[in-house]
């Protein structure tokens, strides 16, 4: 249940897996972590957990986006659930933010 | 219906709502009498907030409801329609029917019904009226297939609470979307606020969709946001509005249903405080604990030289706990305003359909009651207001024959009087018709003739069950409830009710109700070994009687002379079967009380003095006890019964027809 994200499985370099409910209110605890995750450049953002969301969340995965290109790397996706590519699209951040296709179950 | 988080506040949500409505009715009424246009902005406020808080908790229903209401007293403040008596009818009904719904959602039962539909269709098809009437130009900027929405929300946006993502997903609800997303001004990842809004949007939506639509999902945040909404391309107008028309037609039928089938009782189980109120409370608390360590000393060694001081201390005391308790009695004390304030509504809606002119006197709107009296004599007195106007007031022509003005007056009035409560339903018509009075309770089988009959006891018949004087039964008065519903309503408040009526010149009814339902001076007596408390409001006088004063008459009562009219005797100890108490006439004492209008001598043995009695419920705490209508709880702690005058007089009168 845990709204506190976890690095399970394969650790990866910079990798921060999103909570449930990542909307304003918990984005004081999760953009400390996703501004160290992209310092390096390159970062894995898990959003496949993703149950909540708002414009807010969607602005600094955006900005995070952006940071980490800037400094020559880039953010890979390790999933997105459908709550947060619903988002993408609602706010035309689809393309900015480039998330994956949905898996196959 | 909704989760517990949401439903508390709920009862906030009706509570704000139904004043809301109050006032709308108030400034709509102002406005009829050709009020300040300023008042269309305070109706329009108050369907606004409705609205809003209506889409807020879930009540879609009536969020879809207010939004036509809305849209047209939108067109009102514009100036884009006039105001006239047919639309202040119209939202007089939305009112009404807001009110209903707003009593279903309390029940939780489903909140549209026909009227509401009915309503809704009208009050479109009102604004379709005039749109026809409007230019091309107006319909082509309301109506299009596809729109361009330019949505900037200002920085705070979201930290208030409005999330843009949830505003795009209402608009995407209403046609094909596609979104732009503009990121120039959003900063560089260190510099960005999580809180503040930075991007902004370009929307276009396909679909037969209104302006108004549109606009409505952005209602909540116009004032945190920068929106721009443009046709791309327009369409025709549509056919004229047929179908809310045909809704129209059955909307009358269903009122007529729905005043037959009242809703859920919608008192409320809360109170607005003042913040006044409280601050005294707690200064209060603070002299009663300053008072309490004046005194503590006393306890681990008293010198009698220090006596003064603990009387000081107790005399202290004893003044901050009745304060106190004052300002917590105080606490539960509205004005009465909030009763008056649906008069108005009542007599214009009930004078113009009887065709008669009324102008309404109100006075003492501030005067504060119990707020469970305030709640519960509210019935009574519209019935009393309905009666007035129905049958008290005359016709125009009748009353310019009988050399008056034409337009009747009614005058509500509250005041204190005493430990009591005042409500004055005072009319300027005809006054009791006698004749018309007695024939109709000799009729009735209420008396054999009207022969010798003072004209106090002529009006006291109209409190009789069964009694109706109305030549023709209108719907207004005559529904089966009969002032003695009203009598027996205000005695259940602690109250009574009496008719002065002087014939040409119009009657006046006199509500006195006590000041609270929770604490009651009284008088303790003591019948045999029990005391009983008699309330304060109900004695005349006490005397002692000499035992020839006294006199059996046939059937068993007993009378005794009390300044120029005989008034029956209730012996108490008989009343209540109390063994060990006084028998002789001369050995006890004769408490001359009034309920109901009649008088009667209470026989005790004696009187015990005056006591301020918190009143127990005695159907809660055991069962209901004809003549008592409660209990307390005396200085030694045993218990006392207060005596209901007035049901002991009732009682007093069955025994005798027994």
């Amino acid at each position: 249940m845990g709204s506190k994200a976890s690095t399970k499985g394969t650790p990866v370099a910079a990798g921060v897996t999103l909570p449930a409910d990542c909307r304003l209110g918990a984005l004081d605890a999760l953009a400390p972590r996703l501004r160290e995750a992209v310092a390096g450049g390159a970062a894995t953002f898990d959003g496949s957990a993703v149950e909540k969301v708002d414009g807010a969340a969607m602005q600094l995965l955006v900005a995070c986006r952006r940071a980490a290109a800037a400094s020559g790397g880039g953010v890979a996706w390790a999933g997105a659930s459908d709550v947060l590519r619903e988002a993408a699209g609602l706010l035309g951040l689809a393309a900015e933010l480039d998330l994956p296709a949905p898996m196959p179950a | 219906m909704a989760n517990l988080g949401m439903a508390q506040f709920h009862q906030v949500f009706f509570e704000e709502s139904l004043e809301g409505l109050d006032n709308m009715e108030t400034a709509l009424l102002a406005l009829d009498e050709g009020g300040d246009k300023e008042l269309v902005h305070t109706i329009f406020r108050a369907a606004h907030s409705i609205k809003g808080g209506a889409a807020t908790f879930g009540f879609p229903e009536m969020a879809a409801f207010t939004h036509e209401a809305e849209s047209l007293l939108d067109e009102l403040r514009d100036g884009r329609r006039a105001i006239d008596k047919p639309i202040i009818e119209l939202l007089l009904r939305t009112v009404d029917c807001l009110r209903g719904m707003f009593a279903r959602a309390q029940a939780g039962q489903p909140l549209n019904d026909e009227v509401a539909e009915g309503l809704r269709g009208e009050l479109a098809a009102t604004m379709g009226r005039a749109a026809e009437t409007q230019v091309l130009a107006r319909r082509a900027r309301d109506r299009a297939d596809a729109w361009k929405v330019s949505f900037r929300p200002h920085p705070g946006m979201a930290a208030g609470g409005n999330d843009p993502l949830r505003l795009l997903r209402e608009l995407k609800a209403l046609g094909e979307m596609s979104v732009t997303a503009d990121l120039a001004a959003l900063p560089a990842l260190d510099q960005l606020d999580v809180a503040t809004c930075h991007i902004g949007w370009t929307i276009e939506l396909q679909g037969q969709i209104t302006r108004e639509a549109i606009k409505g999902v952005f209602d909540w945040v116009e004032d945190e946001c920068d929106l721009s909404i443009e046709p791309l391309h327009v369409v025709a107008p549509p056919a004229a509005a047929e179908a809310p028309k045909a809704a129209v037609a059955d909307v009358a039928t269903a009122r007529a249903a729905r005043e037959s089938a009242p809703v859920a009782s919608t008192e409320s189980s809360s109170v607005r405080v003042s913040i006044d109120k409280i601050d005294s409370l707690i200064d209060l608390v603070g002299e009663l604990v300053i008072t309490q360590s004046m005194l503590d000393p006393f306890r681990e060694n008293f010198d009698i030289a220090r006596l003064a001081m603990l009387q000081e201390g107790l005399t202290q005391l004893a003044r901050h706990t009745r304060e106190l308790q004052e300002s917590v009695m105080g606490i539960r004390m509205l004005p009465i305003g909030s009763v008056f304030n649906r008069f108005p509504r009542l007599v214009r809606d009930l004078s113009a359909k009887l065709g008669k002119q009324v102008r309404l006197d109100m006075h003492g709107e501030q005067t504060e009651l119990d707020k469970t009296v305030l709640e519960k004599i509210g019935d009574p007195l519209v019935h009393l207001v309905r009666n007035a106007i129905d049958h008290g007031l005359e016709m125009p022509d009748k009353r310019r024959a009988a050399g008056k003005v034409e337009q009747g007056t009614l005058r509500l009035e509250a005041f204190h009087r005493g430990g009591s409560i005042v409500v004055e339903v005072a009319d300027d018509g005809a006054g009791l018709n006698r004749e018309a009075i007695v024939a109709k309770a000799i009729q009735r089988g209420l008396v054999s003739s009207g022969e010798g009959m003072s004209d106090e006891a002529v009006a006291e018949l109209i409190f009789q069950p069964g009694f109706s004087t109305a030549a023709v039964t209108t719907d207004l008065s005559g529904r089966g409830v009969g002032m003695d519903v009203v009598r027996r309503n205000v005695a259940d408040l602690g109250g009574s009710v009496t008719i002065r009526s002087t014939p040409g010149k119009g009657s006046v009814f006199t509500i006195v109700l006590p000041l609270t339902l929770a604490i009651m001076d009284g008088l303790s007596a003591a019948v045999g070994e029990e005391s009983y408390i008699v309330p304060l409001v109900s004695i005349v006088e006490s005397v002692q009687l000499k035992a020839e004063a006294v006199r059996s008459v046939a059937g068993g009562g007993e009378l005794f002379r009390f300044r120029g009219e005989y008034l029956p005797v209730i012996r108490l100890h008989e009343m209540f079967g109390c063994p060990g108490a006084v028998r002789n006439i001369e050995d006890g004492l004769m408490i001359v009380v009034e309920g109901d209008g009649t008088r009667v001598g209470l026989f005790v043995d004696g009187l015990n003095g005056q006591q301020q009695a918190v009143v127990k419920s005695l159907e809660a705490n055991y069962r209901r006890v004809q003549g008592i209508s409660g209990a307390t709880i005396l200085a030694d702690g045993s218990v006392a019964l207060i005596v209901d005058i007035a049901g002991l007089i009732r009682m007093q009168g069955r025994r005798k027809a027994a």
